[in-house]
């Protein structure tokens, strides 16, 4: 399969109060086409700046210390503007993590909906066509991410929608441009149990239908394990396991992804899930070696001072650490 | 979940639905809404009252004044500083016009100051504020708000005696030298509003949808940034006039014959305390229509105040 994103030896931080810190620390991994990504790690380990720097929409304070991110041969992180929105205007959609923040309060859904399809590739179709195409086009879009009534939708304020509803309108709006590439950071947080799954549902529809690349970044395992076809494990700003979903899922290898596999609640044996003590560790001064060592439990020497390099387990799976050897 | 074949209705039927609901329906809707939560407070139906009365007053000077003719030169020095009587309810001055009439004009000159300072002070400051605040960092943020830090630096009120005295005396001059003093508080406060809104998600998602910058700015980001501008804007009616009137009250703004709230005062200031009644009666006017818009002004900020989600 042809290969869609390449994100290489990627490092990134920010500016702080305290001193430069170094929050990507050369991540690479890369999403063929048409397949289903996953990207899992705990609040704070970077995974929302990994999708940003995806877009470039780095706040800014952030610092790109090098790598590269390759969407179909071009380099976002050095291309120019103009190159920069037609990647974004036609190939890349964002979901973000708060459906509450995301949309304009103050601006009617059809007008958000109206103004992306404008600045969309779907205007081609628009061309010399009354204002009523626009709007059909936008109520087409609203019932594909299965709302109901998209009449009414169309006519509310942010405010007089709930946050399935809103969430489903961001997922509408990420829909005018997310041609090739469908990046959704933590699109289920904010929501209640049962809009997750259903949210999730048409995320996963449209995707099939529309043969779209995603890369799906969460702190849930289980959900993310059944969703998505490949997953990489991200720590401290670190890809430190990947692997095909059940593989991680099942045999996971990686002290860390071990414990987060432990940490979920199960239906079946012990009820109480294990958590993992300790807390990521500072980006301003990083540990030397691997980021994990503060709370590994099979800690040795050279985890102190060497960076874990990527241990083949099988032909998809690998991992970055010390126990297997590197 | 999802069908394959979507069902489009015709345009006929999406035009039918959408009228439905007519557009006045939902201003109605709207206003209800507005009044319900501004007159939850009812300090701010007071003030509502109060600034709607002034107002009202103000606009219809010619025929709400006992005498109107007395607005101008006018002299009957057989009724001069009478007490407050049924004839005269706020009485005479020294030259003998009926004090109630003079006030009641001195409203009229006092909005008309409001009138053309705030329209010409609020555009320039809320421009200028949500130019720096949204290129924050950047050269235009650091000339914009360092030259309204300058502004801001000397009380409003000595600024606007300072520019005004450079002048000849008149009521254009007295409006130049408030604009000259206000501008910079409106952009300090869009400058605060839009530095807080622009991180927000929909900012960054107008900026990846291509929109320019000048679009983000002026139909995404100031919208959400016109609650404190408007509460800011009624509280200002007030202010102005008091600055206004400080002006006339040292001689730098409308010249005697004009019947300015704040001249008045200066001419009666000196037939205190005896004839108390040619200085207290515009004070208070001013004192009242202050308190009106202030009050005015904490309804409007409940209507924007209240939660959103």
């Amino acid at each position: 399969m042809e290969r869609l994103l390449a994100v290489e030896n990627l490092s990134v931080g920010y500016r702080t109060y305290r001193g430069r810190s170094k929050v990507l620390d050369s991540v690479s991994f890369e999403v063929l086409r048409g397949e289903k990504v996953g990207i899992i790690g705990e609040t704070g380990c970077g995974k929302t700046t990994l999708l940003r720097s995806v877009l470039r929409i780095l706040p800014p304070n952030a610092l790109i210390y090098g790598g590269k991110v390759i969407f179909k041969g071009i380099d976002i992180l050095s291309s120019s503007h103009d190159n920069l929105n037609k990647l974004r205007r036609e190939s890349i959609g964002i979901i973000f993590q708060d459906p509450m923040s995301a949309l304009n309060p103050f601006l009617r859904v059809r007008d958000q909906l109206y103004d992306a399809i404008k600045y969309s590739k779907l205007i081609e179709g628009y061309k010399g066509k009354s204002k009523d195409y626009l709007r059909e086009l936008s109520i087409n879009l609203l019932k594909e991410v299965a709302l109901p009534d998209p009449q009414r939708v169309l006519d509310s304020y942010p405010f007089q929608l709930s946050g399935g509803m809103r969430q489903r309108v961001c997922i509408a709006l990420a829909l005018t441009r997310a041609n090739e590439l469908l990046l959704a950071d933590e699109p289920t947080t904010n929501l209640d149990v049962t809009i997750q799954e259903q949210v999730l549902n048409i995320i996963r529809n449209l995707v099939e239908e529309r043969k779209l690349s995603v890369i799906l970044v969460s702190h849930a395992l289980g959900m993310l394990s059944e969703f998505v076809d490949r997953i990489y494990v991200m720590y401290a700003g670190q890809m430190i396991e990947s692997g095909r979903a059940e593989e991680i899922f099942f045999d996971p290898k990686h002290p860390y992804t071990r414990a987060l596999v432990a940490s979920a609640p199960k239906l079946i044996g012990k009820w109480e899930a294990e958590a993992l003590f300790g807390r990521v560790p500072d980006y301003v001064n990083p540990p030397e070696g691997c980021r994990f060592q503060s709370r590994c439990p099979f800690i040795k020497e050279e985890c102190r001072v060497i960076k874990p390099s990527p241990q083949k387990i099988s032909e998809t799976h690998w991992v970055a650490c010390h126990i297997y050897g590197g | 979940m999802v069908s394959g074949a979507l069902e489009v209705k015709s345009m006929q039927e999406l035009r039918v639905e959408r009228l439905k609901v007519s557009r006045i329906e939902l201003w109605k809707d709207s206003i209800r809404k507005w009044w319900f939560r501004f007159s939850k407070s009812p300090l701010s139906v007071v003030g509502f009252a109060i600034s709607a009365t002034c107002v009202a007053l103000a606009i219809l000077a010619p025929i709400v004044a006992p005498y109107p003719e007395h607005a101008g030169w006018y002299i009957n020095l057989d009724e001069a500083l009478q007490p407050p009587s049924l004839k005269h309810p706020f009485g005479t001055d020294h030259y003998g016009r009926d004090v109630l009439s003079r006030v009641i004009f001195g409203m009229r000159y006092s909005f008309i100051l409001v009138a053309v300072v705030l329209p010409l002070v609020i555009p320039t400051g809320v421009i200028l504020g949500v130019l720096a605040g949204y290129f924050r960092g950047s050269l235009i943020d650091y000339v914009i708000m360092r030259l309204s830090d300058i502004f801001v630096s000397v009380p409003p009120l000595v600024m606007a005696l300072a520019i005004a005295s450079v002048m000849k005396p008149s009521m254009i001059n007295s409006m130049i030298a408030v604009s000259i003093t206000w501008w910079p508080w409106y952009a300090r406060l869009a400058y605060s509003a839009v530095s807080s809104q622009k991180n927000e998600y929909y900012v960054i998602y107008a900026e990846i949808t291509g929109m320019s910058k000048l679009r983000i700015m002026f139909r995404e980001i100031l919208p959400n940034c016109l609650g404190p501008i408007l509460t800011k804007a009624t509280l200002d009616v007030g202010w102005v006039i008091l600055v206004g009137a400080a002006l006339s009250f040292v001689g730098l703004g409308a010249q005697p014959p004009t019947p300015d709230l704040g001249t008045m005062v200066a001419e009666g200031s000196h037939l205190l305390p005896a004839s108390w009644w040619v200085t207290i009666f515009p004070a208070m006017t001013i004192s009242i229509i202050i308190l009106g818009f202030n009050l005015l002004g904490d309804g409007i900020k409940d209507i924007f105040t209240e939660e959103r989600y």
